[in-house]
């Protein structure tokens, strides 16, 4: 019976097409020191617009390698802004940072899209998606061709990245993925993707350097990019509530290169159904979190009555028990961590090993009649030795 | 490869070697010097630009103004108030100005001996970042008085405006320190040394209160009295001891910061008007190299350099519409920009030359004029050494013409050689024999060794004896060279190749000593090799003491102690220096005692031994037999 | 004893020229004992200090990590008093030091073997210079100098090696054996120097030799000696073990110099390479890099059977150009070694050349250093690469020099080629 409510959910997939049932948003900033304020701002403007469409703070991985609003440069401290006028603090007091400062590596990076962790990692800390998730991956940072600056000191490659979303898919993480990245060159980093159903955005072509969009005079710094702040001109102002039916296409449509002062770029050759399908997407399916709810409906009344439920349940019920008393066999007893504590003592031998010695002046003459001794020896030898030589 | 190698070593045999060789060594001297003349072009030189991200100069708004001013009469009052009283009242005063500022202060004094006018008392007080953690510093300096020994008092002022402002800001990443200096050249010598535990505990005190690692240093001069100056430039002065400069990019913020964001005009070397013609830049970059080569310290600044600390100095300049408030912002916009840096400058050029406030060269492309003239000599010793082996032949077949008539060419017979213990040329390899270069080494050495006299004399003696000290030693020295010809020739068994080897391992070490300074001092490394290339043309001619008398006159215009007196003359004409030799000499003994000066270790270790080894081979003509 | 009126000036003169340095400029010594082309991790005086301070202080002189030289130089240094109250008596040491050696040169240019050894004469054997004047390129030349006044412990290195070699010429096996057991000893390396030693001992025993039956045969010369070496070297680590009372000195002092886990910058040319070394790679790296080192000895040694002596000189070229921690020290005494083949210095056909690129690099190393360390407007590939300049000038020299011996050899064979241009093909 078990087996036949499997056949029935995988019946129940295939024919509901691509639906997903979750949102998660993994926001990465990749660059630190003051002067890259604009890159934490970025990734903080686009946390509260997921935020304000719905996604929680528990679907969200938020990565900040700096602390720009504690800064001693910061000239407001404890705050975040993303605009000259200073009319919206992003960091406020409702914001959860999942990843902060040296914790932003290419290393837990990966480690998080692929959920290659030991068990000890909290849950905050992971992207816990399954094949149903949409996920939204924004990046931001300094970048190259084909490469990806981390923190000032390492980088990611546009190949890493690639084989990463390929070993979520394998895994059978994502149902579909949107990648925005604001970097310069940043269309050769989604180049070398080749796992299914990702759409890809980026701000510039190779060549091309992204740019700021405009500094605050008071705190002294660019504080945002132009990419990103045209695509949060449009999110601000068009997609106001979670109902919104606007779709990727029109968010495309939206960029002018004239005024992003880079050419953005786009890929859908990954996606089923390719760039008709993958516009079609509205906005909603990835920055805010609404669920389509599928009524399971009378074509499956007929497979479906009480007794197979029942008969589930009690399935269901056996594998719990089972379970239980599988935990209950197995539980270690307290009498292993006792042995440790013996075997500590070692003894030590010889002058001065590995024990702290006292430092103190010995009576320095038992030295210095050893050193008298070693050379007058040395002398005593070098003397029996010239007669040796010369007796031949 | 091979046959490259013994390629080059028969051109070794060739005659034409020598006579090649005086031709690429005066290309290489005027390929030097034309070289350095092209650099203000367009084509070679470059426009300035930041390297540093992080600095963002101008970029924020600067709020130095309104009722600050009114603070800064009242500062500026109190200074001029200072003006006529003792050193310790006025430390006492300073003092107090700045502990009401809610600072933290201190005091230093230093005197060095047997200097003038180098002793006083440093005042210092440290604003401790309250959000930062005290790991680094930068400083911002005015002296009390100038380089013109003029009453710094709207410098002063503003340092103490600024300290009071800088207080209320809670955005410092580093800690600031304000120094008030005795002077502008002692003072804050004896102030850095100290912080960094180089000083010595005799002369200097050391600092009660320190902070952390310095990145930078501004200094202000600003001598208007007390009913106030409007000034018309600002005169960026950045040349350190030694000719070591900052780090361009602190330049560049300052012109950034003073041009753009400011509106205020920047000069730098003294250049009032500069329209960015090749004659300005030009001027531009010969003055600077000028300071560079003396290597003496132009301001407050000056000190911080061996530190690698970089460091500038603000004088305001002409008379215009810009006040104290301007240069109050541009110091405060210039702080910003400090503030943000998170390490040493170090993304921009340290090694440059700076043409106009916005063109610059660097060192990939000025260094080829140094090391070619410190080539030529080079080149010239080998030609020179070549030819010595040649002499010893010609020198043994005239001492012994009875085997004129049985030479054996050494290449055609087919003879075995034995070789004869008895003559030179039987001994093969090469066609002389080896060469004694014991005794040129040692005369050498201990010319090279005489130069020490003069440069512990000229800087350990009392400034009234300096100029008949130096009078005296300029009537022994020149005759040295001569007397040493005379005994040379008279003694040496083989005397024309004793001086060629001498005259080519002096030129070698000369070569290799003004290489070796073009990558520390450039300017002084040109200048020196510029003055000392005619040395290398010098010869001992046999029979034409007629010759030896014209290059021996030339030989003694050149000299070392010719060219100071024609600079001390200059000093004091052009510009109102001290008197003559004597003042030139009490700079040179001051800059020794206090910041460490190398140039008069050149001028008497490298400089002076080669000119006196010139002389000996000159005069050398006049006794050799014909 | 045989020495003439004029070393006995040369060595009054040099000592002279040392004392005067050594109290005319008194902040000169640790001045040099901190330049790195003079100090090394290994012969370091001022990590010696530490040492010493260590060992009179009952606590073992190898705890710290900064201490790798010979436990046998402590007790004799602690006879002297404290060096920073009297500097004097360390000075003498140093300076007596240098004597000897040079005594030991002298000597070895007296015995005529870089002239006339068992196998080989050379027809330029008259034009070899005085003993006096090889004393001279020993004693006055300014790395020895420097050396002496940094205080380096190379001293007791380049003293044993000049005993072994005098030793060796003399026939004097015990004192050959001893004197290279001090000084593998002290600092690793001469070990290497062995074979062409005992070769060259040997030919003088055999020379010496009255008549047949007392000629020793190779195998148990062979056998002998480096038994009674590795029997002294075996006796001095007893002793060493009894001074600190464990084995562990072993691996902070031998194991120092294999593993390279100090990389300080020095003339060399091993420290910028394994600063850029991938930990994976190091060891093998490090065993190609001695191995490279060692390979030199048999090569040399074969192919110089007939001049042993200039084998050594070779290989003491060898040492200062590819040691893990090389110093100015191992060119002294290299360029001393060197003059007593003075005789085929005319048969060198870029000496000039090689000694310029060599003073050159010794110039512009400290220039650099300078630039890279205190002013901060240099980086570590300015000092490398005058280091690398620098063992250029000394592969130069050596080459040359080498050159000319061979030449000198084949000439014996073929007088007709005297005076020709040859092409090394």
């Amino acid at each position: 019976m078990l087996f036949f409510s499997i056949l029935l959910l995988l019946g129940a997939s295939i024919l509901s097409s691509a639906e997903h049932t979750s949102n998660w948003a993994v926001l990465v900033s990749t660059s630190r020191f003051w002067f890259n304020y604009r890159h934490l701002a970025n990734v903080l403007s686009l946390y509260r617009t997921v935020k304000r469409l719905g996604i929680p703070d528990s679907q969200i991985i938020l990565m900040l390698p700096d602390d720009m609003a504690c800064n001693p440069r910061n000239v407001f401290p404890g705050t975040v802004y993303n605009n000259a006028d200073r009319a919206l603090d992003l960091y406020g007091d409702n914001i959860e940072v999942d990843y902060r400062g040296y914790e932003v590596t290419v290393e837990n990076f990966i480690r998080l899209l692929t959920d290659r962790f030991g068990d000890d990692v909290p849950r905050s800390k992971r992207l816990l998606t399954d094949d149903r998730s949409n996920i939204l991956i924004y990046m931001t940072g300094h970048g190259g061709n084909e490469f990806l600056k981390f923190q000032d000191a390492e980088e990611i490659s546009a190949f890493d990245l690639a084989d990463a979303f390929a070993q979520m898919w394998e895994k059978k993480r994502y149902h579909e993925m949107l990648f925005m990245i604001d970097t310069c060159q940043a269309n050769t980093m989604y180049s070398k993707f080749y796992s299914p159903n990702i759409i890809a955005t980026g701000s510039s072509e190779i060549d091309e350097s992204s740019y700021s969009h405009h500094a605050d005079n008071d705190v002294g710094v660019a504080v945002i990019d132009r990419y990103t702040y045209y695509n949060l001109e449009f999110l601000e102002t068009q997609v106001r509530e979670q109902g919104s039916k606007l779709n990727l296409g029109d968010l495309f449509d939206s960029y002018d290169e004239e005024q992003i002062h880079s050419r953005p770029g786009f890929r859908y050759d990954l996606f089923e159904g390719g760039a008709e399908a993958a516009r079609a997407r509205k906005v909603m399916d990835f920055f805010g979190n609404v669920q389509n709810v599928e009524v399971q409906g009378e074509a499956d009344a007929a497979s479906w009555n009480a007794t197979s439920w029942k008969e589930e349940l009690q399935a269901l019920q056996n594998l719990v028990e089972e379970a239980q008393k599988r935990h209950n066999a197995s539980a270690p007893g307290p009498e292993h961590s006792r042995a440790a504590a013996d075997g500590a003592s070692v003894t030590f031998r010889g002058l001065n090993h590995g024990v702290a010695a006292k430092v103190q002046v010995e009576n320095t003459w038992s030295k210095q009649v050893m050193g008298a001794t070693a050379l007058l020896g040395c002398a005593a030898v070098w003397m029996l030795g010239s007669y040796f030589d010369t007796a031949k | 490869m091979s046959g490259l190698g013994s390629a080059l070593l028969r051109l070794r045999k060739d005659d034409r070697i020598l006579h090649l060789a005086p031709l690429i060594s005066s290309i290489c001297v005027v390929f030097g010097i034309l070289w350095l003349l092209l650099l203000p072009l367009d084509e070679y030189s470059r426009n300035t630009y930041i390297s540093e991200n992080a600095l963002l100069p101008g970029q924020v708004h600067t709020y130095f103004g309104g009722s600050e001013h009114n603070v800064f009469r009242a500062f500026r009052q109190e200074v001029a108030a200072l003006g006529e009283v003792s050193e310790a009242e006025r430390s006492a005063k300073l003092e107090e100005l700045l502990l009401s500022s809610g600072l933290k202060v201190a005091r230093q004094r230093y005197h060095y001996p047997g200097v003038d006018g180098s002793s006083g008392e440093n005042v210092y007080a440290i604003l401790q970042a309250p959000r930062g953690d005290a790991t680094e510093a930068i400083v911002l300096i005015g002296a009390w008085t100038n380089t013109d020994e003029i009453l710094n008092q709207s410098g002063v002022a503003l340092v103490l405006t600024l300290a009071r402002y800088f207080k209320r800001w809670s955005l410092w990443s580093k800690d600031v320190i304000f120094l008030i200096s005795g002077d502008s050249t002692a003072g804050p010598q004896a102030w850095v040394d100290a912080y960094h535990d180089a000083h010595d505990h005799r002369y200097v005190e050391s600092l009660t209160l320190k902070s952390g690692a310095l990145q930078g240093a501004i200094a202000v001069d600003y001598p208007a009295g007390p009913w106030g100056h409007r000034f018309d430039k600002l005169h960026i002065v950045y040349d350190g001891v030694n000719g070591q400069l900052p780090n361009l990019d602190l330049i560049n913020t300052a012109v950034s910061v003073s041009t753009g964001q400011m509106g205020v005009n920047v000069a730098f070397q003294h250049m009032w008007s500069h329209e960015d013609r090749y004659k300005d830049r030009l001027s531009t970059m010969l003055r600077g190299m000028v300071r560079q080569g003396l290597g003496h310290a132009s301001g407050p600044h000056s000190a911080f350099m061996p530190y690698h600390v970089d460091a500038i100095t603000f004088q305001t300049v002409g008379d215009g519409w810009h006040d104290e408030m301007s240069l109050g912002r541009t110091l405060e916009s210039m702080f910003r920009s400090l503030n943000n840096l998170l390490e040493h400058l170090h993304q921009s050029f340290f090694f440059y030359l700076l043409m106009a406030p916005k063109r610059f060269v660097s060192i990939g492309t000025y260094l080829p004029s140094a090391m070619a003239v410190a080539g030529s000599f080079t080149v010239m010793s080998f030609a020179l050494w070549v030819k010595s082996g040649r002499i010893q032949q010609d020198e043994t077949e005239s001492k012994n013409p009875v085997s004129q008539s049985e030479k054996p060419p050494a290449e055609k017979t087919s003879r075995p050689m034995k070789i004869d213990p008895k003559d030179p040329r039987s001994v093969p390899g090469t066609r002389n024999g080896t060469r004694k270069i014991f005794s040129p080494l040692i005369v050498l050495v201990a010319i090279h060794g005489l130069g020490l006299v003069p440069l512990y004399l000229f800087n350990s003696l009392e400034p009234q004896t300096l100029s008949s000290a130096f009078q005296l030693f300029t009537v022994i020295t020149l005759p040295l060279p001569i007397i040493v010809a005379f005994i040379v020739a008279k003694i040496d068994p083989a005397p024309l190749q004793t001086l060629y080897i001498f005259h080519s391992v002096s030129l070698l070490a000369h070569g290799m000593a003004l290489s070796a300074l073009a990558t520390l001092n450039f300017s002084l490394s040109l200048f020196v090799g510029c003055i000392t290339s005619p040395l290398s043309f010098l010869r001992p001619l046999p029979r034409h003491a007629l010759v030896a008398g014209c290059a021996l006159t030339f030989w003694m215009v050149l000299s070392p102690m010719t060219v100071l007196l024609a600079g001390a003359w200059m000093w004091n004409a052009e510009i109102g220096g001290p008197q003559g030799i004597q003042g030139l000499l009490q700079q040179a003994a001051f800059g020794w005692k206090v910041h460490g000066l190398w140039t008069p270790v050149v001028v008497w270790l490298v400089w002076w031994p080669a000119w006196c080894v010139g002389g000996v081979v000159s005069a050398s003509s006049m006794f050799l037999p014909a | 004893m045989g020495v003439d009126k004029q070393t006995v000036l040369l060595f009054a003169a040099a000592a002279a020229v040392r004392l005067f340095l050594f109290i005319a400029f008194p902040s000169l010594p640790d001045l040099l004992t901190g330049r790195v082309e003079v100090s090394t991790p290994i012969t370091s005086f001022k990590r010696l200090q530490e040492g010493l301070f260590l060992y009179t202080h009952n606590v073992s002189p190898y705890d710290g990590g900064v201490f790798h030289q010979a436990p046998l130089l402590l007790p004799i240094f602690a006879l002297l008093p404290n060096v920073s109250t009297h500097p004097l008596p360390t000075a003498i040491v140093y300076i007596a030091l240098d004597l000897l050696g040079a005594y030991a040169l002298v000597r070895t240019a007296e015995s005529g073997e870089s002239v006339t050894s068992r196998l080989y004469t050379s027809p330029r054997k008259h034009l070899s210079w005085s003993s006096a004047a090889i004393g001279a390129s020993f004693l006055l030349n300014p790395f020895t100098i420097v050396t002496c006044l940094a205080r380096s412990t190379s001293a007791f290195t380049n003293c044993a090696i000049l005993f072994a070699i005098f030793k060796a010429t003399a026939g004097h096996s015990f004192h050959l054996v001893l004197s290279l057991a001090v000084a593998s000893y002290t600092s690793l390396y001469p070990i290497l120097l062995a074979p062409p030693l005992l070769i060259l001992c040997y030919d003088r025993q055999v020379r010496q030799a009255a008549a047949k039956p007392t000629v020793p045969s190779p195998v148990t010369f062979a056998i002998q000696h480096t038994g009674g070496l590795v029997a002294a070297i075996g006796c001095l680590l007893c002793i060493s073990y009894m001074l600190t009372g464990s084995w562990e000195f072993i691996g902070s002092t031998y194991g120092f110099h294999l593993l390279l886990p100090d990389l300080t910058p020095n003339v060399g040319l091993w420290w910028y390479f394994f600063t850029e070394m991938f930990d994976s790679f190091r060891e093998f790296f490090l065993a190609v890099f001695w191995l490279h080192m060692a390979s030199y000895v048999g090569g040399l040694t074969l192919r110089l059977r007939e001049q042993p002596l200039f084998a050594i000189v070779a290989l003491l070229g060898i040492f200062a150009i590819f040691l893990p921690y090389p110093s100015v020290s191992e060119t002294a005494v290299f360029v001393g070694c060197l003059s007593l083949y003075s005789h085929v210095f005319p048969l060198m056909r870029y000496a000039f050349l090689s000694s310029t690129v060599l003073l050159y690099a010794t110039f512009f190393g400290p220039a650099f250093y300078h630039l890279w360390i205190y002013a901060g407007s240099g980086n570590a590939n300015f000092f490398y690469a005058i280091t690398l300049v620098w063992s250029l000038a000394l592969i130069m020299i050596l080459g040359d020099s080498l050159f000319a011996v061979l030449r000198d050899e084949w000439e014996a064979e073929r007088p007709d080629m005297v005076g020709k241009e040859v092409r090394q093909i």
